[in-house]
């Protein structure tokens, strides 16, 4: 079964990122509220896409992404950052940091599924 | 497919998730502007204000809520331009964030009762700036090291005496397992002391470890059981100094939250349960094998868990209770608008924020609490020059303060404006032909305003305003088991207080008239209602019964039971009859007439010498009258035991029904 972790501080906001990728079908997903929690979760679990918020109290994400990049254990781990419309100038920022791949949200729930099959299936 | 639609199901948290981050915004837009902005902490409620901006952006686009997207997305940018580095300066204005924050909530007001959305063009292009600075867009995350905000505190908590104490946590899988995660950690150690900082270090394999920088106050350690779950430290270095009072550090998000010793005391109540379930299994068991069951035995038992129960039923109510701040800080925001509205200048004072009420209690209060205080404001204090004109600070004060006692919570709103004109209530109460005494103290003066359609807006400048709605404010309060009162002196000001219930239990009931008297049953409690007509009644051996569903359905006329005079019910050709019980004993009620469903406040009967069979509760309407509430159940068994005692009587039994219980 493929494993996916979503973070994001916004409990709303995972449970729509995770209802617009039920059609991928046997997939198991993971919670992360915070990015602190974030990096505990993948060190315990295995885990084969991560879905990253920006934007997050206390650890921002592209200090997660940062620190994913740093540990050998996720240095190839597909990272999806996930921001929100107006955030475009931290792109290059993202990118910069290793983001596999960069989306804006609001996206069209059919839009992230085919997106992010085509990680895993790369991967 | 609409964004929308695709969400559908998620609308609900979406709405409640919106509205925790409005809280948080209006709590550090208030904060913010009374601390001043260059304040040390000023940083990080602005990017707190930031994340609930973005939060709430990103969620509106999500369900495609185009309007509340854009006033989001204005605010931030708005913010983005006065704070281009997270430091709003000294003396800019917040009023669109205020401004914008009110359009918010009226946003998805309109949405959430499906109202046509709001028009916000206008509100958007209007705070919209010359090109944005393109410098420093979104709050720069750290490389290493401490942020401004991170050495501030450090800074903040070396000068007040704490000892820094560094911890490292290593998590496993079988410690996340059962909740020993690194947020768990560190809600522990945030209650033990300040975070400073968490930063995550690489360890071998898939391998990491938080180290935490903590400042603790003198006195306090980290438990060394805590080694256990896998934190690390090292002995504390003694460098104990004095320390000085807390600085306030960034509150939490407004959510019911439950503490966990709450929690551990609802289980332990569980746990008491289940011995006493397995006490009376053993009982069972032997009885079983051919032992006589011990009566008094089984009386312990059930005794036992009737209190038991008790407890557990107070325990769940006790983790409805919330703090009252978050009320107050709401009513900061309406005071600030009203005063800019009016031309008043007034300082908010709150005591016993962290006083817990249910959170029912708390939302039901919002709307009286918001018009005393909005009375207050407009009415009660006067305009800076006037109040410098009568030898007070131009500033005007309004306290907002609530203290626990016992099961009640006391309220209340006090202003140091003008007061009350009592001549001039009294003397408009006379015209308005209402009697009222030569000089009316504080309680009259205030059955006077809370008299329905006394005041007009004539009547509300000589009263300071106090007339406008004061009945509606009272039967609110009223409704919830409140009770108002006020005391006021001329020039000095004037103080309001309500006293509520800790705890409340609310219910859907059916409103019943019987000889005169109006009772309540519980919603739940009913099976059906039907109507009867009264040749349709049997008498079987002197009970009753009507035919119900191709059975017999035995009758309780609560006239009678209750001997309540005046039953105009007996001599109707039809009347209404509850019918409660289960579905394969239905017992029915009869009533003289339905006076339709209502929600209503439970209030306990304690006093045992009030205590009737039949009698679960009683509730006050909203004009005050107090109304008994039925208890279904006991009026069943009441019923099967009038039976059987006309049964076993041979029907000739003539006692009171009521008599038998």
């Amino acid at each position: 079964m493929t494993s996916i972790l979503v973070v994001d501080d916004s409990a709303t906001m995972r449970r729509m990122v995770m209802a617009a990728l039920r059609g991928l079908g046997d997939v198991g997903f993971h919670e992360a509220q915070s990015g602190l929690e974030a990096i505990e979760r993948l060190s315990v679990e295995p885990v084969d896409l991560v879905l990253l918020d920006l934007n997050m109290p206390d650890m921002h994400g592209l200090e997660v992404l940062r620190f994913l990049r740093s540990h050998r254990a996720f240095e190839t781990l597909p990272v999806v950052v996930l921001t929100t419309r107006g955030d475009e100038e931290s792109r290059a920022a993202a990118l910069g940091e290793g983001a596999t791949l960069y989306l804006t949200k609001p996206f069209a729930p059919g839009d992230l599924a085919p997106r992010v099959r085509e990680l895993l299936e790369r991967g | 497919m609409e964004p929308g639609q695709f969400f559908g199901g998620l609308m609900d948290d979406y709405f409640a998730e919106c509205d925790e981050h409005l809280a948080s915004l209006r709590r550090l837009l208030m904060e913010l502007e009374q601390d001043g902005v260059a304040r040390p902490f000023a940083e990080e409620r602005v990017r707190g204000i930031f994340r609930a901006l973005h939060t709430l952006k990103g969620l509106s686009g999500m369900v495609g809520f185009a309007e509340s997207e854009a006033v989001a997305h204005a605010l931030e940018e708005w913010l983005r331009g006065a704070a281009p580095d997270g430091f709003v300066p000294p003396g800019a204005s917040l009023d669109p964030l205020f401004e914008g924050t009110a359009l918010l909530e009226r946003c998805l007001q309109a949405r959430r009762t499906d109202a046509a959305p709001l028009e916000v063009d206008a509100f958007v292009s209007r705070i919209r700036r010359a090109p944005p600075e393109p410098a420093g867009a979104a709050p720069a995350p750290p490389a290493s090291g401490l942020t401004a905000a991170e050495a501030l505190r450090l800074e903040a908590a070396r000068a007040r005496g704490d000892r820094v104490q560094e911890l490292e946590f290593v998590p496993t899988p079988e410690g996340v397992a059962r909740g020993v995660g690194v947020e768990a950690v560190r809600g522990r150690l945030s209650e033990l002391g300040e975070i400073l900082q968490v930063v995550p270090r690489v360890l071998p394999g898939r391998g990491v470890a938080f180290r935490f920088v903590v400042a603790l106050a003198e006195g306090r350690d980290v438990p060394e059981g805590w080694r256990a779950d896998g934190l690390s430290w090292e002995a504390p270095r003694a460098e104990p100094r004095e320390a000085a009072a807390p600085v306030p550090g960034a509150a939490a998000s407004n959510v019911v939250r439950v503490g966990l010793p709450r929690l551990d005391e609802l289980l332990r109540m569980v746990g008491e349960l289940v011995i006493s379930r397995s006490r009376l299994n053993d009982l069972l068991r032997g009885s079983w094998n051919g032992g006589a069951v011990p009566l008094d035995a089984l009386e312990e038992i059930n005794a036992g868990m009737e209190r038991q129960l008790r407890d557990l039923r107070e325990g769940v109510m006790r983790v409805r209770l919330v703090a009252v701040g978050e009320a107050f800080e709401r009513m900061r925001f309406v005071v600030r608008d009203v005063a800019v509205g009016a031309g008043k200048d007034v300082r908010v004072e709150m005591r016993g924020q962290d006083t817990e009420l249910d959170k029912l209690v708390v939302e039901r209060m919002l709307e009286p609490l918001l018009h005393l205080v909005r009375n207050a404001v407009s009415h009660g204090i006067e305009r800076p020059a006037e109040r410098e004109a009568a030898g007070k600070p131009r500033q005007g004060r309004l306290l907002l303060a609530a203290s626990a006692a016992g099961e009640r919570v006391r309220v209340e709103v006090a202003d140091d404006g003008r007061g009350i004109d009592r001549d001039a209530v009294a003397a408009r109460a006379r015209e308005q032909g209402l009697a009222v005494a030569e000089a009316p103290d504080d309680a009259a003066l205030l059955e006077i305003l809370c008299t329905p359609g006394f005041s007009t807006r004539e009547v509300a400048d000589l009263a300071s305003g106090r007339g406008i709605g004061m009945d509606v404010v009272r039967s609110t309060l009223r409704a919830l088991g409140g009770e108002l009162s006020m005391s006021t002196e001329a020039g000095r000001g004037t103080r309001f207080a309500v006293e509520l219930p800790l705890t409340l239990m609310i219910v859907d009931a059916l409103l019943v008239r019987i000889g005169g008297q109006t009772m309540a049953v519980p919603q739940p409690a009913l099976l059906e209602v039907i109507q009867v007509e009264a040749d349709e009644v049997v008498t079987l051996e002197n009970n009753e019964v009507v035919r119900y569903r191709g059975k017999v359905l035995p009758l309780l006329r609560l006239g009678r039971l209750f001997a309540l005079d005046g039953d105009e019910g007996e001599a109707r050709a039809s009347f209404p009859v509850l019918v409660v019980g289960s579905e394969a004993q239905p017992t029915g009620l009869a009533v003289d007439r339905l006076a339709g469903l209502r929600e209503i406040v439970v209030r306990p009967l304690a006093d045992p010498l009030v205590a009737v069979p039949g009698i679960a509760a009683a509730t006050e309407l909203g004009d005050g009258r107090v109304c008994l509430i039925l208890d279904a159940a006991e009026l069943v068994q009441l019923g099967q035991r009038m039976r059987e005692a006309a049964a076993v009587s041979g029907g000739a039994s003539s006692r009171s029904p009521a008599g038998v219980a």
